[in-house]
């Protein structure tokens, strides 16, 4: 388990003690595919670190009038990189779902005592905060590009490719 | 229907599809957008999507846009009830060089029991709620070689058994000669299952040693 974390981008500044405590606050659990982990705006108490298999992060898409709604993958997660990072980060609400490519095994932590972790020790706070903006901020990018190319594909009705 | 960016992953699938001799693919897509304009023109009963199809052709070469799959493969399932959506994941392995003689692909779901294959057949009346999640699994046909050192493995098997039930004979005084013959004939076959094998283990060894490109028996 704390190997898992240790990989993981999030909390790879925390020393061995620091991670043996988030440890503490972390279960595995396992998922079928085609499951899904959490759905985008449902209230955000955990975040997962994948140990093993592929979790698509997908956003909902307004549906124009007289079409079908439509949902997005905007990234695929992989071993080691972590997933709901809304449950640190106020509102607390998942701005994504994350629907399981395949099966695949979390670390899931709870966050609520993470969060009263992270108020009560600054420099865990600090660690974490880093980590975790580098993430956010990935995930932005990698959004943003999938965004745009769908945009272009609406600009285009009916294009077959 | 079949959806893939790469043109092998496709002949691979269509291959594997055209098997049975009642299938045949209708068309085939190499993204996302092409994907769902075939599904919605051509209503195929089964749609075979790669996970990691591109969104569009052209737009970039990032590997992020390679994400597509589950998408098109939702967007199916929602809009064209009647089709059965199979999404695929780990395809890009089928890039590599090509199957050994002897190994047969076959497609499996990825939360179904192992070593039980999905038929197309059967899938395509099958009621499902979305698209399944499936994988392909190379495994062997049963070859000559294995039905003879299946047969050796026979032989050495009932001739133990031959040899446990002469011991029984004979220890009961009763049944001795019966005894005997019971367990000679089971030596017999046990000394005959070993050298099959070991004779069939020198000649493939041979036989690869002199053709290391022949095919592994």
């Amino acid at each position: 388990m704390i190997q898992t974390l240790r990989k993981c981008e999030v909390f790879a500044a925390l020393d061995d003690s620091e991670l043996e405590k988030l440890a503490s606050l972390a279960a595995e659990k396992e998922y079928a595919a085609g499951a899904t982990i959490f759905q985008e705006g449902g209230t955000a108490e955990e975040c997962f670190v994948v140990e093993v298999g592929k979790v698509a992060l997908q956003m909902a898409l307004p549906a124009a009038a007289g079409q079908p709604s439509r949902r997005v993958t905007v990234d695929v997660i992989n071993s080691g990189e972590m997933i709901g990072w809304s449950s640190i980060v106020g509102p607390y609400v998942y701005t994504f779902t994350a629907v399981c490519l395949q099966k695949t095994r979390v670390l899931s932590v709870n966050a609520v005592n993470l969060r009263i972790w992270l108020a009560n020790d600054t420099p865990i706070s600090h660690k974490i905060t880093r980590g975790l903006v580098r993430v956010i901020a990935d995930r932005l990018d990698v959004t943003r590009r999938v965004l745009v190319s769908e945009r272009l594909l609406t600009i285009e009705p009916g294009r077959a490719g | 229907m079949l959806a893939s960016e790469h043109p092998g992953v496709r002949s691979f699938l269509k291959e594997m599809v055209e098997a049975d001799e009642e299938a045949v693919v209708v068309g085939e897509a190499e993204n996302a957008v092409k994907s769902l304009w075939l599904a919605r023109n051509l209503r195929p009963d089964v749609a075979i999507i790669d996970s990691q199809l591109p969104h569009s052709v052209g737009l970039d070469t990032m590997p992020q846009s390679r994400i597509g799959g589950l998408d098109v493969a939702q967007a199916i399932s929602d809009e064209i009830p009647n089709a059965r959506v199979m999404l695929l994941n780990s395809l890009d392995r089928l890039l590599l060089p090509p199957l050994s003689p002897g190994a047969v692909a076959s497609f499996a779901r990825e939360d179904g029991p192992a070593g039980v294959p999905l038929a197309l057949r059967d899938f395509s009346t099958e009621a499902v709620n979305g698209p399944v999640f499936a994988s392909i699994e190379i495994g062997r046909r049963a070859d000559a070689s294995q039905r003879v050192t299946g047969l050796a493995d026979q032989f050495i098997l009932f001739g133990l058994l031959g040899i446990m039930i002469g011991l029984v004979m004979m220890v009961s005084l009763i049944l001795i000669v019966p005894g005997i013959l019971a367990a000679s004939l089971g030596g017999a076959a046990v000394v005959l299952g070993l050298v099959g094998k070991l004779t069939f283990e020198l000649v493939r060894r041979r036989r690869n040693e002199s053709d290391p490109d022949s095919p592994e028996v």
